[in-house]
């Protein structure tokens, strides 16, 4: 056996245990700009969370609501982690309703389709990358093949039903003007997606008074309300029906819902309301569940929450309107974007991460983390984490080193010898309530009495700048040594978020009108181009428009669209250099005033420009 | 991208991705995180590709810049997994396990030198484009990786 079939054997035995879905993702992205808002952060963290553990156990049902057939999942051991190869069979529900409509019968008829249909994947992966052509009418489904086109054809024929025709997110505030006033003052509904018939989903919390829950935590939940008469592929794991206590409840609002308290972590609630049928996906049980709710739950706590929710608003269904959705999306959106972001209390709380960007908690890890490698004497773990290139003043002179390789030979100068009093002097008064961190306002923080000097370098990653003994010292070149001397002046106004964002709009408008020649006088140089075809050196602008077309020509739409989607600056702790869209963009105040790209760089990677440092 | 296109993608580069990303930030949670976050970017992204090759080396360079910005910025959850040994794989073989530890144990660099070497069979050349290194660097990590697990894993590891 050769060394590569040995390590391939090996590590194919390595697989993760996150299941992938586009639905998930549909759902995830509409999300995004909410991340940065505290307000909702806590709250967008539990639906990442609820999505993962919707795919993990896709879920459902009771006695009759439950597909004919089991369903066969993948097994998950006590850590849940799944079982590679292993599957087991699993009761399902289904959201349509009863499993004697015509919408269930004809989930059952396709689900048990699905189970036999291309089951090991050879027909999707012979497929590849390409469209099917099934895309416009069964977009809203997993079709891929004529076979399965038809059989769904067959399906919904002989059952009379429609098909989905578009989906649309709705975001929390919008749900009134989607579906209606449905929730109770207790309900908080979070992002989700609506049909064209008035089907939708979402996942929200509640909070409840009632029993053992009362005056603290809250309960996770999934709403569903399938409208009669359209196809809905989605069926819900329920693990086994045995394990859940029934029974029929008149709600707040009059309506007769069913009722399973579940023996683990899930319940449910059923109502059937004639022209739709909604199911509620509990996220706890008797035994309660750490990741989604507080506690434990009994029939008093799932009586409360079935009452939290006005049935009877949600027939007659109306069906919705997609602009007006679209419209409420755009004015909650605008609403949340307008928010100041200054109530962030880390920004107003934390003096050093005013100054450097760099939480005090953060900060006080980097400095243990960087003391135990100095102590640890792991010479190339300390040597990545310097900003290069760097001077080394050691007794032989001063010299310029470029990468950590080169740096190793001057370290045992600079910081080998001091090994233990650097990482004394780091670590001795570091305390979890007063740091020995400080900053003078150059932008960077400092410890162990100034001999070591850290800051960011882009966003969210530090590095050392200043590494300076009695014997020695190691410092960032250009500009990035610091000393104890440095003025104490604030010194971020150099470039501004918004003459950042100005900046980057511009650009786009730039890049979107194919205007070569202003593009490279923005460059700065000489920029390195990298492209499919090879990598070039372009010194002055007229030297670049030779690259063009292969650069910006071939993908400079899709650069403009995430610079536009993402227009925010990230600067750097001094002001002086900034990025945007994910770093597609690196940008800096020039030497003459002027704003001048530093680099861009194609989403796909397809293409690079880069402006190359001249080399020592 | 689609929804059959990216479906085909998960099945058949969930696997890839995941193996990468495990063997450069070596814990499973973040491999799953990073599974998790490379193909939300390929949900997101607007372009085509040029072929199956196209889309692998698409999805490895997305997920090695990804994991190396993983390793940059997260202070706190990276001191964590250093302490923490990742979970175990079950394997066939007394010398898979070996293999397996002794490729964990190495630094980041090299494992994922190793990885693309010799699961993705790579070119050092294209090893070089696809992690910006110089191929004489590739070279070296190479050298001194296989040098490193025929030191610790003996008649197991053939000379090369």
């Amino acid at each position: 056996m050769s060394n590569r079939e040995f390590y391939q054997e090996t590590f194919s035995q390595v697989r993760g245990t996150r299941e992938i879905r586009w639905e998930n993702y549909e759902m995830a992205t509409h999300r995004k700009g909410l991340k940065h808002l505290l307000i909702l952060a806590a709250a967008i963290t539990v639906i990442a969370a609820l999505s993962g553990l919707a795919v993990a156990a896709n879920f459902f049902g009771l006695r009759d609501a439950l597909l004919p057939e089991k369903g066969s999942v993948s097994v998950v051991d006590e850590k849940g982690v799944v079982v590679p190869g292993e599957r087991e069979f699993k009761d399902f529900i289904s959201l349509s309703g009863w499993r004697d409509t015509p919408e269930s019968k004809a989930l059952a008829e396709w689900e048990a389709f699905r189970e036999t249909y291309d089951p090991d994947g050879a027909i999707v992966r012979e497929i590849g990358n390409e469209p099917t052509g099934f895309e416009e009418r069964y977009g809203n489904y997993l079709v891929y093949t004529q076979e399965m086109a038809g059989k769904l054809e067959e399906i919904i024929e002989k059952y009379g039903l429609s098909l989905h025709s578009w989906m649309e997110v709705v975001l929390p505030e919008t749900w009134p003007i989607a579906a209606g006033e449905f929730c109770g003052e207790n309900i908080t509904p979070y992002s989700g997606y609506i049909y064209e018939n008035g089907t939708f989903r979402f996942d929200g919390e509640a909070e409840l008074e009632a029993g053992g829950l009362k005056g603290y935590g809250v309960i996770e939940y999934q709403f569903s309300r399938s409208v009669r008469g359209t196809f809905d592929d989605v069926a819900l794991n329920i693990g086994d029906f045995s394990d859940f206590e029934e029974w029929g409840y008149q709600a707040a609002d009059g309506t007769t819902v069913t009722l399973g308290l579940g023996a683990r972590n899930r319940s449910l609630i059923l109502a059937d309301l004639g022209d739709s049928f909604v199911t509620v996906n509990v996220l706890t049980g008797r035994e309660g569940d750490d990741t989604f709710s507080s506690g434990p739950i009994g029939r008093e706590e799932l009586e409360e929450l079935a009452d939290s929710f006005r049935y009877s608003a949600l027939t007659p269904v109306r069906e919705p309107d997609q602009d007006t959705i679209l419209a409420a999306n755009a004015r909650y959106m605008e609403e949340l974007q307008n928010q100041p972001l200054e109530t962030l209390p880390s920004e107003s709380q934390d003096p050093l991460y005013t100054r450097t960007g760099i939480a005090a908690s953060v900060a006080r890890d980097f400095v243990l983390l960087l003391a135990e490698r100095i102590e640890d004497g792991r010479r190339e773990e300390v040597a990545d984490i310097l900003v290069y290139p760097a001077q080394v003043e050691v007794s032989a002179g001063t010299f310029t080193v470029n990468s950590p390789e080169e740096f190793l030979p001057y370290y045992d100068e600079v910081i080998g010898q001091n090994r233990l009093g650097l990482s004394t002097a780091m670590t001795w008064e570091l305390t979890p309530v007063e740091s020995q961190i400080f900053s003078n306002g150059s932008g960077l923080a400092s410890v162990a009495d100034g001999a070591i000097w850290f800051g960011l370098v882009e966003d969210a990653v530090i590095r050392v700048f200043t590494i300076q003994t009695d014997q020695a010292a190691v410092r960032a070149a250009g500009g990035g040594a610091i000393t104890q001397d440095a003025g104490q002046e604030e010194s971020f106004a150099a470039l501004s978020l918004d003459e950042g964002r100005e900046f980057l709009l511009g650009l786009a408008d730039l890049i979107d009108h194919g205007e070569r020649g202003e593009i490279a006088n923005l460059l700065a140089y000489p920029a390195q181009v990298k492209t499919p075809g090879g990598e070039w050196i372009a010194n002055t602008p007229e030297e670049f428009l030779a690259f063009y077309d292969e650069t910006f020509g071939a993908g400079g739409s899709t650069l403009s669209a995430d610079i536009r989607a993402n227009p925010e600056p990230v600067l750097d702790s001094e002001g002086s250099l900034a990025s945007a869209a994910d770093g597609a963009v690196w940008f800096r105040r020039g030497e003459d005033g002027t704003l001048q790209v530093l680099s861009l760089q194609s989403d796909i990677w397809l293409w690079s420009v880069q402006y190359w440092e001249a080399q020592p | 991208m689609d929804k059959v296109c990216f479906t085909a993608a998960v099945e058949r580069y969930q696997n890839t991705v995941y193996r990468t990303a495990f063997h450069v930030l070596g814990s499973p949670q973040d491999a799953d995180d990073a599974v998790q976050e490379v193909f939300l970017r390929l949900f997101r992204h607007k372009g085509s590709f040029d072929g199956e090759d196209h889309l692998r080396r698409w999805l490895l360079r997305v997920t090695v810049n990804y994991c190396r910005d993983i390793l940059r910025s997260s202070w706190r959850k990276r001191r964590v997994s250093m302490e923490e040994l990742p979970e175990t794989p079950v394997f066939d073989k007394q010398s898979q396990a070996a293999l397996y530890r002794e490729v964990m144990a190495l630094p980041e660099k090299y494992r994922i030198v190793l990885d693309l070497f010799y699961y993705e069979e790579f070119s050092v050349q294209e090893i070089g484009y696809l992690l910006d290194l110089g191929t004489s660097t590739v070279t070296t990590r190479l050298s001194r990786a296989r040098q490193r697990l025929k030191e610790r894993l003996g008649e197991d590891w053939q000379d090369e």
